[in-house]
C-alpha cells in the first residue's frame, strides 16, 4: 500500500508513473490554486511550481483550502509548499513569490502544463503569452455560483485573449467555497486528461452553474 | 433561424436558457434589440451602453468572440449560433 494505491486501482501503474514524472506550473495560489494543487498532489503529481505574490488574509479562509488561522500574514506560496509536502513528502515544489507580470524574467524549471488559477484577465493574458508550443494551459475562472474551464494549446485553440476579448476585472467578486472547489476539481481533471494526452476541453468552453446544477459546453472555433 | 443561448447571470436575468430569432443578415445590435422585445427584458441595456458592449460579457458567434470581428456591427445570418456569457474572472 502507498498513498496512491486507490488511484492505481482505477487508472493503473502506467498513468500513475506519468503523473509522478510530470510538472505543473500553478499560477495563482488562491481559491482555485489551492484546490488544484492539493488535488494534483493527492493524484500523484511529481512536481509543482507555484507562483503568487500575496500573503494570506482572513478573507481568504472561506475558500483557500490549504490555509488556516495560523497562516494569516504568511506568504501563500510558502505555506502551500509546507502543507502540500505534508501530504506527500516526495513531492518536489518550487515557489516564486512573484507577480505573473514578472513571469518572463523568471528562470522557471521545465513543466508540462499551466494551471491558470489567477483572479484577473490582464494577468491571464500575460500568462497565456508565456505558453510554449509543447505545453498546455488549463484556464479556470469563477464568480458567485458559476465558473468556466477550457484548455489552451498554441496553434490548436484560440488563446485566452481571443476567447474572452475585453474584460473589466471586477475587484473581489462574490465567490463561495463550493464553486471554487468544484471548478478547481474540474480544472485538475482536465490537467490530468492533458497529461494522459486525452484533453476533453480543446476548443470547448465548459460552463458549470451550481444554481441548478447545469453544465454546458460551448464549441469554440480555432 | 438564429439560435441564441444564455448562461449564468443572463440566464437568470432573462429567465430562459435560449431564444430563437427568425432573422437573417442583421447586426448583433439589432439581434439584441430583437431578443429584448421577444423576452420582454431589456437585455441590450443590461450588457451594452449606447450600443457598445460593456466589458464583462462575451458574445460568441459560431464560437468566435465578436470583439475580434465587427463588434456590435457583426452580421448574423440565418442558421448562426450565438452564445452570450458573462465569464467568471475570480480565482
Amino acid at each position: 500500500m502507498d498513498i496512491f494505491s486507490r488511484n492505481t486501482k482505477f487508472w493503473g501503474d502506467e498513468k500513475q508513473k506519468i503523473l509522478a514524472n510530470s510538472s505543473i506550473l500553478i499560477a495563482g495560489v488562491g481559491g482555485l490554486g489551492c484546490a488544484v494543487a492539493e488535488i494534483l498532489v493527492r493524484a500523484g503529481i511529481g512536481k509543482l511550481i507555484l507562483i503568487d505574490n500575496d500573503i494570506i488574509e482572513i478573507s481568504n479562509l472561506n475558500r483557500q483550502i490549504l490555509f488556516d488561522q495560523n497562516d494569516i500574514g504568511k506568504p501563500k506560496v510558502d505555506v502551500a509548499k509546507y502543507k502540500l509536502k505534508a501530504i506527500n513528502p516526495e513531492l518536489k515544489v518550487e515557489v516564486f513569490k512573484k507577480d505573473v507580470s514578472e513571469l518572463t524574467n523568471l528562470h522557471l524549471p521545465h513543466f508540462e502544463g499551466i494551471a491558470d488559477c489567477l483572479d484577473n484577465y490582464e494577468s491571464r493574458f500575460i500568462l497565456n503569452d508565456a505558453l510554449k508550443d509543447n505545453q498546455f494551459l488549463v484556464h479556470g475562472g469563477v464568480k458567485n455560483d458559476f465558473g468556466q474551464i477550457t484548455t489552451i494549446k498554441n496553434e490548436v485553440t484560440q488563446d485566452l485573449k481571443q476567447i474572452f476579448g475585453e474584460q473589466n476585472d471586477e475587484v473581489e467578486p462574490g465567490i463561495i467555497p463550493q464553486t471554487v472547489i468544484t471548478i478547481g476539481s474540474l480544472i485538475t481533471h482536465e490537467i490530468i486528461n492533458n497529461l494522459f494526452d486525452k484533453p476533453l476541453l480543446l476548443n470547448k468552453l465548459l460552463i458549470v452553474e451550481l444554481s441548478d446544477f447545469s453544465v454546458f459546453k460551448i464549441n469554440l472555433k480555432k | 433561424m438564429i439560435k441564441i443561448k444564455f448562461y449564468s447571470l443572463l440566464r437568470l436575468f432573462l429567465e430562459q436558457k435560449e431564444v430563437d430569432i427568425d432573422a437573417n443578415n442583421i447586426s448583433v445590435l439589432n439581434l439584441l434589440q430583437n431578443i429584448s422585445e421577444k423576452t420582454n427584458k431589456n437585455l441590450l441595456d443590461a450588457i451594452a451602453n449606447n450600443g457598445i458592449l460593456i466589458p464583462g460579457t462575451i458574445i460568441l458567434l459560431n464560437g468566435r468572440n465578436i470583439h475580434h470581428l465587427e463588434k456590435m456591427d457583426t452580421i448574423v445570418k440565418n442558421g448562426d449560433k450565438i452564445d452570450i456569457f458573462p465569464p467568471g474572472g475570480g480565482g
